[in-house]
């Protein structure tokens, strides 16, 4: 071998001399020290004169984007909220910058996105606020693009839900029940009776979020299963499906459990009217079908009875043979031995079923109705107070509070924050100032912090210096970590608007 | 050197120790945070209320710049500093022209003493060492321990051809580490990190044979060069020196002849071991048409010398370091810095033929050289297969396959929107790593594709 030889090609040569080792190579090869020497002018020659002429294909130029960049003190708040992986702040980072027509900076474009393909839910807010860039990117790189796609049904959609994993099929399911959800059940139908029981629960479960009138035969069908998982998910999807004849039946059964006996009264001859709750003293083999319960877990079987029945009726249909209003009916049950009963059973079927006649009424009664013996049933209120106009939400759970006497802090952010819609400015203030009056107790340090966390982005930044006081007045020696964390995310927050606000 | 006074929100922010900081210091970086604020002919200062009783006092000597506050804060510049100085670079009428309060004209006095008394005492160092003797008897001992060294490294290299590098491949990490654990106790870091690169190369697939040879010749070179130490021309044996891990004195270098030109920062990179982080600032003479290193180093969360950051050029001299073809430099003489828009000579001087014939002219005088600097304008990404190569007109590099699985492709992507741009990348005689970009649309600016902080 000369040195005259290509640089490269010796290399190439003398590889596989160096992987076997000179002393094995056979006779001909060069002994350690040549190979060494052969090797330093080679690879020198190499490194200096390497020059390059690849095949390459261009690619499209991003568009350019008429709206201005975000401001770098914008950008860099972005970079941090990336940084500490906090999603709620990411999405509203995003969406104050939609709010205000401002784009993510090129250079955090590509973090911003590989955080998002991450998540499990993916805010549409973030691809938005990222732009052109962001879906030019995202069309240039595969690990990004899926999640774009998924918002549109594929061509193959019936051939995907043939041949599909259970959790393609369910993703498939989603995406078609968002666009049209009466082709969603053709999928179901058309595989049905050779899915097996746990995919068929899963599907069905999947119709719970987006039910409508239209699955309601489907549904009914169901009720029939073979399985019992999947006739108790189709039950309660039709629970919640307002004007079922799943709901219609329950009130038919329920109405029995509640007598009303009308006197005529002495004064001015008005009608006098007697209340009282009944329920139900043996389990009619009919409602199994409609996957009503028979053993209860902990309470009587009565109770757990008669609580199935209302949770699943129509609260207007319960009160219309005694002709009273939802407040004034609550108020005559109010000194009922099954009261308490009566109020979970009829939080949930709010809950469960907003759509029903009258329910806003209904919420306002059971919600003024809600004292603090009813305390466990204020994180299933929380759709009642989504039913509700924010503002409206707002006062209402003010006015609970304020009407409590010796409330403690815990039961108020309960209330408080019983309502996932972000707060108001005057809410936020007027509830930072009755949290303050509040004593916390020592022994609730820790349920404090939890609840300082969840309010600490529901809070309006306007109020965070207040928000700020009360957290560092509750723990006037060591802040518990949640309420750290919360304190610095109310600032992050508080900075947030000013940088987009002011 | 003058105080620099036009700073811009972004050249602040390019200071920040992290983005936390950056952040918080831009929360600072309003008036109302700050009472008795002030500025004299070379420095700023103000109060600001923290969350302790008395409020910090935030003072800058804006000389170099130099940070200095009275909070508990260990990050270095703290959010006051940065806060102080963002809030100088967009509102200079908000500090009123005054005499220094004690507290800022004391500091500044103790700065300029520290100054001085370490110059002292590097100088009464430097005295005690020249005993003559006491120094010989030292330059000896490291040469024999380094000569040891070389010959084990001989011994160890020609046994890996004789016996194969299949036979290492079980074991190469292992194995390797011993022998640069040897190279370290014999005062020959350069060998170590040699000897340290080799099972990674190892591991690089296809062609790994080839690459990994090249390595290994490379070391035989350098042996056999420093078996021969005493008989090579100086500047070849100052490299030699450096690439065995040699440091060159500083003020022997300072004391030197200088470059004068205008220096813009091209680029910077960072490298990251247990005891802190190395920096790499690239630098190019506009005049001289030559690149040049400035190579630093900050333990832990220490800062680096913040008065160079990418984007910024200054009239001045740079002393080279002794080398058959000089790169490695330090500021001798600096006048006022500017920011530096992406204007570079003409094209044809930074082909991608005319960055890789700079770059084998210095190899064929030092071939030891791990990486040198590529300014590319006009340079944009393009598709090869399912990579990226960087496209130059009808000219292509490779890109280093790290950079490719990282988000630096994708920062860069978006930063150029795939329009040519000047690109900054490190050369590696293989592939090409881009650190930063220019371009024409963001007014111009230097966006950093590398981080400080370690992944």
């Amino acid at each position: 071998m000369s040195a005259n030889v290509q640089p490269s090609r010796m290399l190439t040569e003398l590889g596989p001399v160096a992987i076997l080792g000179s002393d094995r190579a056979g006779k001909d090869a060069p002994a350690p020290r040549q190979l060494l020497n052969l090797a330093a002018v080679a690879g020198t020659r190499a490194r200096a004169g390497r020059r390059f002429a690849a095949e390459a294909s261009p690619i499209g130029e991003c568009p350019q984007e008429p709206c201005p960049l975000a401001t770098p003190r914008q950008e860099a708040l972005l970079l941090r909220l990336l940084g500490e992986m906090d999603a709620a702040l990411i999405v509203e980072w995003c969406t104050h910058a939609l709010a205000k027509a401002v784009r993510v900076p090129p250079a955090a474009v590509p973090g911003l996105l590989a955080w998002w393909a991450r998540q499990n839910r993916r805010a549409p807010e973030v691809l938005a606020a990222a732009g052109t860039c962001g879906s030019w990117l995202a069309g240039l790189n595969p690990d990004w693009n899926r999640p774009v796609a998924t918002a549109q049904v594929p061509a193959n959609a019936e051939d995907l839900w043939q041949t599909g994993s259970i959790l393609e099929r369910m993703a498939l399911l989603q995406t078609v029940r968002a666009q049209d959800p009466a082709r969603g059940v053709e999928l179901l139908r058309s595989t049905w009776s050779a899915d097996a029981a746990d995919d068929r629960r899963k599907f069905v479960e999947l119709l719970l979020a987006t039910v409508c009138p239209g699955d309601e035969p489907f549904l009914e069908a169901a009720l029939d299963d073979k399985s019992k998982q999947v006739r108790r998910e189709a039950a309660r999807a039709l629970a919640r499906l307002p004007g079922s004849g799943l709901r219609a039946r329950m009130a038919e059964r329920a109405k029995p459990t509640i007598t009303i006996t009308k006197s005529k009264g002495w004064m001015l001859g008005r009608e006098k009217i007697a209340i009282a709750i009944e329920p139900p003293k043996a389990y009619d083999p009919s409602w199994k079908r409609d996957a009503i319960e028979e053993t209860p877990a902990d309470k009587g079987q009565r109770a757990f009875w008669f609580t199935q029945l209302v949770a699943g009726s129509d609260l207007s249909a319960l009160a219309q043979p005694s002709g009273l209003e939802p407040a004034a009916f609550l108020e005559a049950l109010s000194g009922d031995a099954f009261f308490r009963e009566l109020l979970a059973a009829m939080t949930t079927s709010a809950a469960i079923c907003p759509g029903q006649p009258d329910c806003v009424q209904w919420a306002e009664a059971i919600i003024a109705r809600s004292s603090e013996r009813a305390f466990e049933h204020l994180q299933e209120l929380s759709p009642l107070w989504m039913a509700q106009d924010q503002q409206r939400s707002e006062a209402l759970r003010l006015s609970l509070i304020s009407g409590w006497k010796g409330g403690t802090a815990q039961h108020m952010w309960k209330v408080l924050a019983a309502d996932p819609r972000p707060w108001s400015q005057g809410f936020s203030q007027q509830a930072a100032m009755l949290l303050q009056k509040v004593h916390v107790k020592r022994e609730y340090a820790w349920e404090m912090g939890v609840n300082l966390w969840n309010a600490s982005h529901l809070l309006h930044p306007a109020a965070a210096e207040a928000f700020e006081s009360i957290i560092t007045e509750s723990y006037p020696d060591k802040l518990d970590p949640n309420a750290a964390k919360s304190l610095v995310r109310s600032r992050l927050r508080a900075e947030m608007h000013r940088e987009f606000y002011s | 050197m003058g105080p620099m006074t036009d700073w811009s929100t972004d050249n602040v922010l390019a200071l920040a120790p992290d983005s936390g900081s950056a952040s918080a210091g831009q929360g600072l970086a309003s008036a109302r945070h700050w009472t008795g604020l002030g500025a004299s002919d070379r420095a700023i200062w103000g109060l600001c209320q923290g969350s302790g009783k008395n409020p910090y006092q935030t003072r800058i000597d804006l000389g170099e710049p130099a940070f200095k506050c009275s909070c508990p804060s260990r990050k270095f510049p703290c959010k006051h500093g940065l806060g102080l100085l963002l809030l100088y670079a967009s509102k200079k009428n908000a500090f009123p022209a005054g005499s220094e309060p004690d507290w800022v004209s004391e500091w500044l006095a103790g700065r300029s003493e520290r100054v001085a008394a370490k110059v002292e005492k590097a100088k009464a160092a430097e005295e005690a060492q020249v005993d003559p003797k006491a120094q010989a008897k030292r330059a000896a001992q490291r040469q024999a321990r380094v000569e040891q060294g070389v010959a084990e490294c001989r011994t160890w290299l020609e046994d890996v051809v004789r016996t194969g590098l299949a036979g290492l491949q079980g074991d190469a990490v292992a194995t390797c580490d011993r022998v640069a654990a040897r190279m370290v106790d014999a005062q020959a870091p350069g060998l170590a990190a040699a000897v340290r690169r080799v099972p990674e190369v190892m591991a690089s697939g296809a062609g790994w044979e080839k690459r990994t040879l090249e390595l290994l010749g490379r070391l035989h070179l350098l042996l056999a060069a420093a078996e021969k130490l005493g008989e090579l021309p100086p500047a070849l044996a100052g490299d030699v020196r450096v690439a065995l891990g040699y440091t060159q004195g500083k003020d022997e270098v300072l004391a030197g002849q200088g470059v004068a030109d205008r220096w813009t920062v091209i680029g910077q990179n960072f490298e990251h071991d247990d005891r802190g982080t190395s920096r790499r600032l690239w630098l190019w003479g506009s005049g001289t048409q030559r690149p040049a290193l400035i190579a630093d180093f900050a333990a832990g969360n220490q800062s680096f010398d913040l008065t160079l950051v990418p984007g910024m050029a200054f009239e001045g001299e740079l002393a080279f370091f002794a080398s058959g073809s000089p790169l490695r430099a330090l500021v001798k003489t600096r006048g006022d810095a500017a920011w530096s828009g992406s204007t570079f000579a003409p094209l044809e001087q930074h082909t991608i033929a005319a960055n890789l014939q700079r770059c084998a002219a210095a190899l064929s005088q030092n071939p030891w050289l791990l990486r040198w600097p590529l300014l590319l304008p006009a340079t944009r990404l393009a598709r090869a297969g399912d990579g990226w190569l960087l496209q130059q007109g009808g000219e292509t590099l490779p890109l280093a396959p790290a950079f490719m699985r990282g988000l630096q492709l994708w920062r860069l992507l978006a930063a150029t929107g795939g329009r040519p741009a000047t690109i900054i990348a490190e050369w590696d005689g293989l592939s090409a790593e881009p650190v930063g970009v220019f371009t024409a649309e963001q007014a111009a600016r230097y966006i950093e594709l590398v981080t400080r902080q370690a992944a």
